[in-house]
Formats: C-alpha cells, sequence, structure tokens
C-alpha cells in the first residue's frame, strides 16, 4: 500500500510537468502500465489539482477572530451586588470604571472598578481580603479609600472606591500651568500618601498619573492617589502559567514600571518599587515626559521591553528636556517659563534627585519615600540635597555602559576606561569588601575587557584613526606601568586587566607588549583559579593567538590545544569561544602548512554550528571561507572558490555588504581571482573591499592599509605602474607613521613598493627600500621572523633580476635557512624557497645543480604534501615540461605521464590543469595537431598571467617553436624562437646553455626552411656568443 | 519568563520530553493572547489567525527569536494550536446554530468568535486527519502553511526540505485534500 501511494506520487508529479493532455496521457500510459486502479487514482487527483483553484493558498489563512464583547460588559442600571451602575466614567486596559450608587448600609456614590479579564476571581478576592484590614487603616486625605471587593454575576471581581472627582495629575498641572515649585509641592503630597501607606504595610505598586487625582477642596488642589490594594489583589502569583496575565496588564504601562517588577524575578515587590514609580512620575511632572517612551516599549515586544526596563539608562530630566526640540517652548510654557530657565532649573538638584529614584539597583535608590520627600523638601529650601552627583566610579561605570551602545570614542576614552577599570577595581578593594567578591569583580572586568575588545577594538577601531595613534600607546603603557604592585592582594584583578591590556595591545598590533601582558595574566589565573577555569582558558588561547602573529607558531600550537582541550572539556560544543580557539588553531595549521590538520578543524568547526546553530549562522562563512583558504594554499583552487564565494554570499546576506567579515573574505576571493589571472574580477573584488574597509574602519586602519597594499600591488602586476605606486607609497607612509615601522603592514607596503620601483628600473631606491626593510626586520622582529625571511627574499629576487646572481643567491640562500629552522625541511614555504633556488641555479646556467636541487624538492614535496597533492602535481609537470624543451624525452615521459595521471585522479578529466598535462603528453608522444591548438592558449596564459620572460614561459615559447618547426610550419617557429631568444636575455645569464641551445635550432629551422643567409648569420651569433 | 519561553529553553538545551509540553502551552498563549488582544480593541475588532501566530512568537520567543531550533518547534505546535482552536471554534458555533447551549461555557479568557465558514473548516480537518495518518510530513507542511501563516520558502526550511520539494508535496497534498474533501461531500 504504502509502495503503491509511492508511485502514485511519483506518477503525479512527473504527469503534471507534461506540458499537453496529449502527452500527459501518452505517459499515463506508460507509466500505469495496466493498472486501472493507479491511473483512475492518478487521474483524479490531476483533476482535483487543476479544479483546486484557490483551495488553501496564499493569502494563507485569512480567519478573523473577534470577541463577543457585547455579552461581557455591564450596563449602567445593572445591579451589581448592593451597587447600581450609574454610568461608565473611565475604561483602562484592564477594567471599566462606572459610578455607582451605593444603597446599603450606607447610601453613597462610589467607583465601581470591574476587572475585565478573566481572573481567577476566587484568588483576587481572597487576596483583597487579606489586605482589607490594612486598607482599612489607611487615613490619609491623599488616599482614596477602598471599601469592598467583590463578584459580579459573570464572575468578574470588581472594587469599590472613594469617588474622585479630579484631574489626571499630570493633565490638572498642565492645564492650570503650574510652575516648577507648585508641582514640587504637590508631588511632595503624593509622596505623603505613599509613604503613609508604607507605614501600613501598604504597597501601591502601580503607581501612574491615571492612579494619581487632583481634586479641588476649597479652590486648593489636592492630589487623591486611588487604587491601593488593588494592583496586589489582581497580580496573580509569578508562577509561569500566570505570568501572561501579568505582562497584559503590566504592558499597559511599561513606563512606570520598576525593573524589578519587569524582572518577574520572583523577587519581592517592595516599597522601593514605589518609589520608582513616583520617580518616573516625577520625572514626567518635570519635563513632560517619562524616560522611556511607552509606546516604543510596547512596539519593541516583551523581550526587549524588559530588558530596556531593566538596563537601559534614562537620561537625567535636564538633558531630556533639551533633546525635546520645539515640543520644550510649550513644555516651559505650561510650567509658566521659558526653556533656558526652565533647564537650568532642573539641572543639577533636581536632576539627582530623579536618578536617585530610577536607580536599576534599588539598593541605591533612597531608601524611603520619606527620605525622598525631605531632599525635595530641601532643594525647595535650597538646602544641599543628600543625592549627589554620582562618585567617580559610578561615573566610569556608568560611562562604560554608555558607550557599549555607541561606536564613536577616542584615543582618550580608551585610555580613560583602562585607567578608570584600574581605579574601579582599586576602590572596590580598598572598600573592604569581602574576598568572595573577587570572583564578582572579575566578572565585571571581563565584561569591561570583552567591551574593549569586542566593542571599541573589534568592530570599529574608529579610534585609532587619530594621527595621534602612539598615544593610545603611550596611555595603555602607563596603565602597564601602573599595575605593577599594585594588586599584590588582589592578583585576580591584576589578571583580568593584564587580559584586557594584552588584547588592547594585540588589536593595535603591538604584539610583545600583549604578549608580556597575556603571560603574566593567564601565570595568575592559572594559579588562582586552575587550568580549566574559564578565564585561565581565554588568556591561554588570546596567548596562543599573539605568539602566533609574533611568529612563534609553535608556541601557539602548544597554547591552542592546551586551551582547546580545556574548553571542550568545560564548554558546549557550540560556545563560540571554544570554535573561534577552534578556528584560530587552524589558522596556525595553515600557517604551518599542516593542511590536512587545518581542515579537519575547520570541517568539524563547520559541523558543529550546522548541527547546533542551524545552516545559516553567521559562524558559518567564516569557517567556510578559512576552509577556502586552506584548499587555496594548497593550490586547490577550484575548491576553494568554490567555498568562499559562497562563504560571501552567506556573509553579504547574514552581515551584510560592508560586514568586517564580508570584506575579509571579499579581499581574499580577489586575491584568488588575481592569482588565477581572472584579473577584472580580481580588480573589481579588491576595490570593493578597499571601499568598505575605508567606510567601515577609517582611512586608518590596518586592514585598510593591507587593503590598500593588495590594490596596489594588484594594480603593479596588472601593469598600472603609476597607481600602484600612488597606492604603494601612500600605504607606507600611513602605516609607518601610524602602525609604527616594523608592523607587518608597514614592511609589506614598503617591499612592494620596493619591487614597484625595481619594475620602474629605479634600482637605487629599490634595494635602499629592501635593505631598509630588512635591517628594521631584522633588528625590531629578529633573525627568524617571517618578514625578515620575506625581506631577504625580495631582495635575493631583485638581485636575480639585475642579474648579480652572487648577491642573489647569499640572500636566498639565507632565506632558505631562516625557513628550514622556523618552519622545518617540510613546509610548503620552506618547498617553495627551495623551489626558487633550484630556478635561480638554472638562470645561472647552473643546470645540474639546478636540475638536482628541482628532483630534490619534487622528492620532498611528494613525500610531504603526498602524491595526490595539486602542489606535487604542478611541479612534476613543471620538471617534465622543462625536460621536454631541452628534448631530454624520457625523464619528460615518466613526470609528465605521472602528473597526467595524478591530475586525472584528482581534478577529473576536464579539469584545465588536466588538460594541459595531456597536453604536455600529447605533445611528447608526438600528437602535435592535437596539442597545438591548447599549448598556443596556454601559452597566451602564461605571457599575461605569469609573465613573458618567467622560466616556465619560456620553456612553453620553446616548446611551441619546436612543435612547429617539427610540422614544418617554419614561420610560425621562427618568432617563438627569437621571442625566447629576447626574453631570456633579460632573465638568464649570458651564454646559458638554454640560449645557446636555441640558437642552435634557429640556425637549424633557416638551414631546413632554405634560408641560407639567416642561417649563416646565425651561426656566426652563436660562434660570437660560445666565444665569450 | 513564560511558560512557552520556558519550554522552548528547554528544548533548545535538548530536553526532548519538552517538546511535549508545548503544544498546550502554546495552545494557551494564543487563546490568552487573542483575549487580552481583543479585550483591547474596540468591539468588533477583528485579528489575523496567522498574524496572532507571528506575534505571539515574537512576544514569546522574543531575544531568541534566532533560534532555528525551537522556532521550528514552535511553529510546529502553534500550527496544531491554531488549527485546534479553529476546529473547536467551529464545532461550537454548529453547536449554537443546531440548538447547543447558549449559555456561555465556562471560558475563561473570552469567547472567541471565529470566522470561518466553519462546514468548509471541519471538513478540511477530517481530510487533513486522514491525510496525517497516511502522510505525515507533507500533513505537517500543509499545517504549517494553512494554520500558521507560514510561506512555502519558511515551511519548507523548517521541515529542512527543499524549496522544490516543498513546492511538490504542496501540489500533492492539496489536491489530495481536494479530492478528499469533494469525495465526502
Amino acid at each position: 500500500m504504502h509502495d503503491k501511494e509511492n508511485d502514485i506520487e511519483t506518477i503525479y508529479n512527473a504527469a503534471r510537468q507534461k506540458p499537453s493532455g496529449t502527452e500527459r496521457s501518452a505517459y499515463l500510459d506508460k507509466a500505469c502500465c495496466n493498472d486501472a486502479s493507479l491511473r483512475s487514482r492518478v487521474e483524479a487527483l490531476l483533476k482535483a489539482d487543476e479544479e483546486a483553484g484557490s483551495f488553501l493558498e496564499s493569502p494563507p489563512f485569512e480567519a478573523t477572530i473577534t470577541i463577543d464583547k457585547a455579552s461581557m460588559v455591564e450596563q449602567p442600571g445593572d445591579n451589581i451586588g448592593p451597587y447600581k451602575l450609574l454610568e461608565r466614567i473611565g475604561e483602562g486596559g484592564m477594567a471599566y470604571v462606572y459610578m455607582a450608587e451605593q444603597r446599603e448600609p450606607i447610601r453613597r456614590r462610589v467607583a465601581l472598578k470591574i476587572i475585565k479579564l478573566g481572573m481567577d476571581t476566587r484568588q483576587v478576592i481572597a487576596r483583597f481580603e487579606a489586605e482589607r484590614q490594612a486598607l482599612a487603616m489607611m487615613d490619609h486625605p491623599n488616599i482614596a479609600k477602598v471599601f469592598d471587593a467583590g463578584t459580579t454575576e459573570t464572575g468578574r471581581p470588581y472594587f469599590a472606591m472613594e469617588l474622585v472627582k479630579g484631574v489626571i495629575i499630570t493633565e490638572y498641572c498642565d492645564n492650570n500651568k503650574l510652575n516648577t515649585r507648585e508641582r514640587l509641592r504637590l508631588f511632595i503630597q503624593v509622596c505623603n500618601a505613599v509613604q503613609h501607606a508604607h507605614q501600613k504595610g501598604i504597597i501601591h505598586r502601580d503607581i501612574k498619573p491615571t492612579n494619581v487625582m487632583v481634586t479641588l477642596h476649597d479652590g486648593k488642589p489636592v492630589p487623591k492617589v486611588i487604587d491601593f490594594g488593588i494592583a496586589k489583589a489582581t497580580s496573580q502569583r509569578l508562577t509561569e502559567k500566570t505570568v501572561f496575565t501579568r505582562y497584559a496588564q503590566m504592558i499597559g504601562t511599561p513606563e512606570y514600571m520598576s525593573p524589578e517588577q519587569a524582572e518577574f524575578s520572583g523577587l519581592d515587590i517592595d516599597t522601593r518599587s514605589d518609589i520608582y514609580s513616583l520617580g518616573i512620575l516625577l520625572y514626567e511632572l518635570l519635563t513632560g515626559a517619562t524616560p522611556f517612551d511607552g509606546d516604543q516599549l510596547r512596539a519593541k515586544g516583551y523581550g526587549e521591553m524588559q530588558r530596556i526596563i531593566r538596563e537601559s539608562e534614562p537620561l537625567k530630566p535636564s538633558t531630556r528636556l533639551s533633546t525635546m526640540g520645539d515640543a520644550l517652548t510649550d513644555i516651559a510654557d505650561h510650567r509658566k517659563t521659558s526653556p533656558d530657565l526652565l533647564a537650568k532649573l532642573v539641572r543639577g538638584d533636581l536632576d539627582w534627585i530623579v536618578m536617585k529614584t530610577l536607580e536599576k539597583d534599588r539598593t541605591r535608590r533612597y531608601e524611603a519615600v520619606n527620605a525622598l520627600t525631605k531632599d525635595i523638601q530641601r532643594h525647595l529650601d535650597n538646602e544641599p540635597v543628600e543625592a549627589g552627583p554620582p562618585s567617580t566610579i559610578y561615573r566610569i561605570r556608568k560611562f562604560i555602559e554608555k558607550r557599549r551602545r555607541t561606536v564613536a570614542a577616542t584615543a582618550t576614552i580608551a585610555a580613560l576606561l583602562i585607567i578608570g577599570l584600574i581605579a574601579t577595581t582599586t576602590l572596590y578593594f580598598t572598600a573592604d569588601r569581602a574576598r568572595n567578591e573577587a570572583e564578582h569583580q572579575a566578572k565585571i572586568s571581563r565584561a569591561v575587557s570583552d567591551f574593549l575588545r569586542d566593542d571599541l577594538l573589534g568592530s570599529a577601531d574608529p579610534w585609532r584613526g587619530r594621527t595621534q595613534g602612539t598615544s593610545v600607546i603611550s596611555f595603555l603603557d602607563a596603565a602597564s606601568r601602573q599595575l605593577e604592585g599594585k594588586f599584590a592582594d588582589e592578583p585576580l584583578i591584576e589578571a583580568s586587566i593584564r587580559l584586557t591590556l594584552g588584547s588592547t595591545y594585540w588589536h593595535l598590533g603591538h604584539y610583545k607588549q600583549a604578549e608580556k601582558n597575556l603571560k603574566r595574566s593567564l601565570d595568575i589565573h592559572r594559579k588562582q583559579l586552575g587550568s580549566e577555569d574559564f578565564n585561565t582558558l581565554l588568556c591561554m588561547r588570546e596567548l596562543g593567538w599573539v605568539n602566533q602573529h609574533l611568529g612563534d607558531s609553535r608556541q601557539a600550537e602548544s597554547l591552542l590545544i592546551e586551551a582547546l582541550d580545556g574548553m571542550k572539556r568545560t564548554l558546549k560544543e557550540e560556545d563560540g569561544t571554544l570554535l573561534y580557539c577552534m578556528g584560530w588553531l587552524s589558522w596556525v595549521y595553515i600557517d604551518q602548512g599542516q593542511y590536512h590538520q587545518a581542515e579537519r578543524l575547520q570541517l568539524e568547526g563547520l559541523e558543529v554550528i550546522r548541527r547546533k546553530l542551524g545552516p545559516e549562522h553567521p559562524w558559518i562563512p567564516s569557517f567556510m571561507y578559512s576552509l577556502g583558504v586552506i584548499y587555496k594554499a594548497q593550490q586547490r583552487f577550484d575548491e576553494a572558490e568554490k567555498l568562499i564565494t559562497e562563504a560571501l554570499d552567506i556573509s553579504r546576506r547574514t552581515r551584510g555588504d560592508q560586514g568586517i567579515e564580508t570584506l575579509n573574505i571579499i579581499s581574499q576571493l580577489g586575491d584568488l581571482y588575481s592569482t588565477k589571472g581572472r584579473y577584472e574580477d580580481a580588480e573589481r573584488l579588491l576595490t570593493e573591499a578597499l571601499e568598505g574597509r575605508r567606510k567601515v574602519y577609517g582611512l586608518e586602519h590596518p586592514d585598510t592599509f593591507a587593503s590598500m597594499d593588495a590594490v596596489g600591488w594588484f594594480y603593479r602586476r596588472n601593469g598600472k605602474l603609476q597607481q600602484a605606486g600612488q597606492l604603494l607609497e601612500q600605504c607606507y607612509n600611513k602605516s609607518r607613521e601610524l602602525l609604527g615601522s616594523e608592523h607587518g603592514v608597514t614592511l609589506d607596503s614598503m617591499l612592494h613598493l620596493a619591487v614597484l620601483r625595481q619594475d620602474q628600473a629605479q634600482y637605487e631606491q629599490a634595494e635602499e627600500l629592501m635593505k631598509e626593510a630588512l635591517r628594521i626586520s631584522r633588528a625590531k622582529r629578529g633573525e627568524d621572523d617571517n618578514m625578515t625571511a620575506w625581506s631577504l627574499n625580495t631582495l635575493g629576487k631583485f638581485y636575480e633580476a639585475i642579474k648579480k646572481y652572487d648577491q642573489a643567491q647569499t640572500y636566498l640562500n639565507e632565506e632558505l635557512e631562516i625557513k628550514r629552522r622556523t618552519l622545518g625541511g617540510e613546509h610548503p614555504d620552506t618547498l617553495e624557497a627551495m623551489g626558487n633556488g633550484a630556478l635561480l641555479y638554472y638562470k645561472r646556467g647552473k643546470i645540474d645543480q639546478a636540475e638536482v636541487l628541482g628532483i630534490e624538492t619534487l622528492q620532498i614535496t611528494r613525500r610531504a604534501l603526498g602524491e595526490d597533492s595539486p602542489i606535487t602535481l604542478r611541479l612534476m609537470h613543471a620538471l617534465g615540461w622543462w625536460y621536454l624543451s631541452i628534448g631530454r624525452a624520457t625523464e619528460a615521459e615518466t613526470l609528465l605521464t605521472e602528473a597526467l595521471e595524478g591530475r586525472r585522479r584528482i581534478l577529473g578529466e576536464n579539469h584545465h590543469d588536466t588538460r594541459i598535462s595531456a597536453l604536455a603528453v600529447d605533445f611528447q608522444q608526438g600528437r602535435y595537431d592535437k596539442a597545438e591548438p591548447l599549448l598556443v592558449k596556454v601559452l597566451e596564459h602564461q605571457r599575461r598571467v605569469d609573465g613573458p620572460d618567467e622560466p616556465f614561459t619560456l620553456f612553453s615559447i620553446r616548446n611551441l617553436a619546436l612543435l612547429y618547426h617539427k610540422q614544418g610550419r617554419y614561420d610560425k617557429a621562427e618568432p617563438l624562437l627569437i621571442e625566447f631568444l629576447e626574453n631570456s636575455r633579460r632573465v638568464l645569464v649570458d651564454g646559458h646553455p638554454d640560449t645557446v641551445a636555441v640558437m642552435n635550432e634557429l640556425t637549424k629551422l633557416y638551414e631546413a626552411w632554405e634560408k641560407p643567409l639567416k642561417a649563416e648569420e646565425w651561426r656566426a651569433k652563436l660562434r660570437e656568443t660560445q666565444n665569450r | 519568563m513564560s511558560n512557552v519561553t520556558h519550554i522552548l529553553n528547554a528544548i533548545q538545551r535538548g530536553d526532548a520530553r519538552a517538546v511535549d509540553e508545548l503544544l498546550p502551552a502554546v495552545y494557551d498563549e494564543l487563546r490568552r493572547l487573542a483575549a487580552w488582544k481583543l479585550s483591547r480593541e474596540k468591539p468588533g475588532q477583528t485579528l489575523q489567525a496567522t498574524a496572532l501566530v507571528h506575534e505571539a512568537y515574537i512576544r514569546l520567543a522574543g531575544e531568541k527569536a534566532e533560534n532555528w531550533r525551537s522556532r521550528t518547534h514552535f511553529f510546529a505546535a502553534a500550527a496544531e494550536a491554531m488549527r485546534r482552536i479553529l476546529v473547536e471554534n467551529a464545532r461550537r458555533k454548529k453547536r449554537l446554530r443546531h440548538g447547543g447551549n447558549l449559555h456561555r461555557a465556562e471560558m475563561q479568557d473570552a469567547d472567541l468568535m471565529i470566522d470561518v465558514p466553519c462546514d468548509d473548516l471541519l471538513a478540511l480537518d477530517e481530510a487533513l486527519k486522514k491525510f496525517t495518518a497516511e502522510d505525515p510530513a507533507k500533513a505537517n507542511l500543509v499545517k504549517l502553511r494553512y494554520f500558521a501563516g507560514l510561506t512555502l520558502a519558511q515551511a519548507a526550511e523548517m521541515l529542512g526540505i527543499s524549496r522544490a520539494t516543498a513546492e511538490r508535496y504542496w501540489s500533492y497534498a492539496r489536491a489530495w485534500l481536494f479530492d478528499q474533501i469533494n469525495k465526502g461531500s
């Protein structure tokens, strides 16, 4: 049956795709064979599909829900208990309020509040009864009495209260243009009422303007606080099941709600919640607005609303006034004053008083309402108030919290933060805090460091853009010095500050200082908290990463492995700290050339994120792109391109075109395209990355410099020397100024600029820059630093290019030694240096040495990277291609065939590289016609991408000439051989064996072509060369 | 924290038992949310069922809205809950029409009046029940689209199937249900 159902579905789907009725029925004939029931079922479905029209289709479901309200609402004239409803006088979110007449035991008019929502009426009444006695004891002219509670016939609770005919306090004040002092006096009366209730043990819980009415007694305004006891009676116990009801009520007036009320933490609401709400009321009386806009709070949804009430710092009333623009005139007018005077009146005392009532932490508020009243009275009497300007510690904390949300900051701010952090923690600890506060405090520091690291430094770094960039460093240095010995008794505080400092130094590219601080921090953390503590592991990770930047990749590896192991034991597998540790370790492996290890980690990370965090998680592109970089390093360009392109796609979608990670990915893809010779795409992407970084980071950030350098280098490669010069020069100068001359980015741009000068034949300047780079790197970064090696390499290549081979050999040998020493003999970079050595021998005409070194390189590569590595295969092919060009057919055949087989296996038959290998084999085996068209194309690509005088381009030129010669197409062969001689003059030593051989070939060609004169001319040239 | 949020967190932590608790909680929340929203409106105001589901999600899952796993569970539960609410309502209306008990039932929150032709809805529900027994995956797709108001693409993502597969499922499910309902009538 099930199978049949499957058949039906398959056939149905296929049949639906058929364009016409005839085709459809032909298909059904075939598919259903003779199964009539199957066929009729499918046909029924197809018919249904055609007739279904908009059945179930979008707009998905437009059911509308209405509420049968009429039946729930009492009407005037109805009797409820002893009360007769007269008219409805109000409606709130939670209740209707009626004016009602009570007939017994006494005849009077009351306000009757009938709760709208279906609550558990019995509980409401029970809670009211529990407080009834206390409520009855309240006797205060500013409190409206609650007489009674009961149940309506429809089962809803109601409350009978003293009828207050008045106006909402805020409206009263505005309508009568009460000035600030008058408002304060009125407010003091409200406070007195609340204080009275508090003394009887009653908390209002819902103080807001609509619950404070002003009536006139003998022409004098008397505020009346209504609804005492009602909020509590109607608030159900805060079980999770009932929270919705609470929410429904609370959302009515969230702007007056204290953080602990918004929290639903089960924390008991106490008198200090009322103080908070009174503070909001005062705020509103003074400024005409609540600190948080109610509509906005409601619009933001539940979680965000809670967060704002809990965390967001309100503006001081005077500041709030200054943000009101045109509305301020009106507000001032309602207070019988001018905007300027109003702000002045509120600034200072009143600001502090209000802010003290609005503290998130209720222990920091006034301890009782009369303390608040007294302070207001003091203000009115021009005495100093108790609430003062906030303390330094307090200000720093506030400052940090505020800055958290804004991106703009300056060097001074960063320094202030760090010094402030030290001050904060010092003060905390001299203030005789209990020992176990240390942990708590470490948490605070961590929050601050996170902030510094992630928010301030990690995302925007705009403060490094200041030209006084160095002043940041001097502040940091000062902070570092301050730390010495200061925390002998509180090592954890030192540790956490050092972690902050270390990370900051790291972000600024000052790795040595970063290392020093992080190392110290790690030691302390380890000793105090053990090796598995989160902070210890975090420190370890940061230190490892800094070591990587210092070029000590072994140390980096061991730290990151230890950190990762610890994190795997103690954190969830999808924890970001852990995943990033994994990612970083993988980058260390990339650097060490251990691509398989690197790949394994990235794949593991990707798997965890996909499984645990979902397929579109923003970390995914980071890992995909790293994986792409690994493939790129392995010269698995197609896989790399696929991954990086996909990562870019996701990243653009999830982080936007100008996300930091997006920009990193764009740069890498641009670089990859440049390697592949797709110059237009490369230029587009590299430029996009540069523009993006300029926008995001500003003009003076290491990543912006790196992008400038990349674009400059790209222009140089593409022959746009002048544009390249401008960019590289600008980049070098700025980077030297801001990051210092030994910074990697500075040295990179310095060396690139030098190579450009070399291209422009400004050899002296080139040489000078290169030697300067080498000197700086040696002195400041060390003998074994990779920048030192890269400087040596550039110098070696430079001398090689101007044919000063001895010097070239010295520098390149030294480079190779450093690589062997620091990376080991089997690292891809070491192997590349060996290959360069072999080429140098070749260019010098030392063919035997070149061959020996070339073969050794191939052997080690084969062993280290494996038989199937694209690098091994490329080397094999290159060596074979050279053998072919010099006519050593046996060696050529072995190597070329092996390379072809490998490429077929790994890359498949149709891959570009496979086809080049196949072409080489065809050629080697004499299938010239087949080989020719592709070889022409390959050569074209090499001339353009590798350069016309690169040895492998030369080999191809010579091979193509050879091919034409064998085909007897002398006119085609001739210009190629001449091209070889001309190009080779620039790179090969005079009298190079291959030059001589090609001259010889040219002579033979002319002979075969029956051009004796030409043959003779070249024979003479050949003799001349040999004699020299 | 609301009950639903609590349960979603448990699901997030990998507590499989929590999945069973989700449906009643979501059901409860949807009804309360509808009642509460309507209580704030003028009489006769209407709400869209699917908008209600989405609003409930945003309110309840709020900050955790990015979490894929709990989102999937939420919408699955919401679709089922909405189906139940609508069907119960249709049944009740039908009862009333046939002289059922006019006295308002002991509804705690509010009486929701849902304006869908109840015969159609009940017929669809019958058909859907049969279809669920036969092909639960496709039936889920229908519930997510029809009752929770997800787009085809969203529903496909929830079910972990490709867009193309979802389109095939949808076409088949629609034809199946349409055929079933017409046969039944």
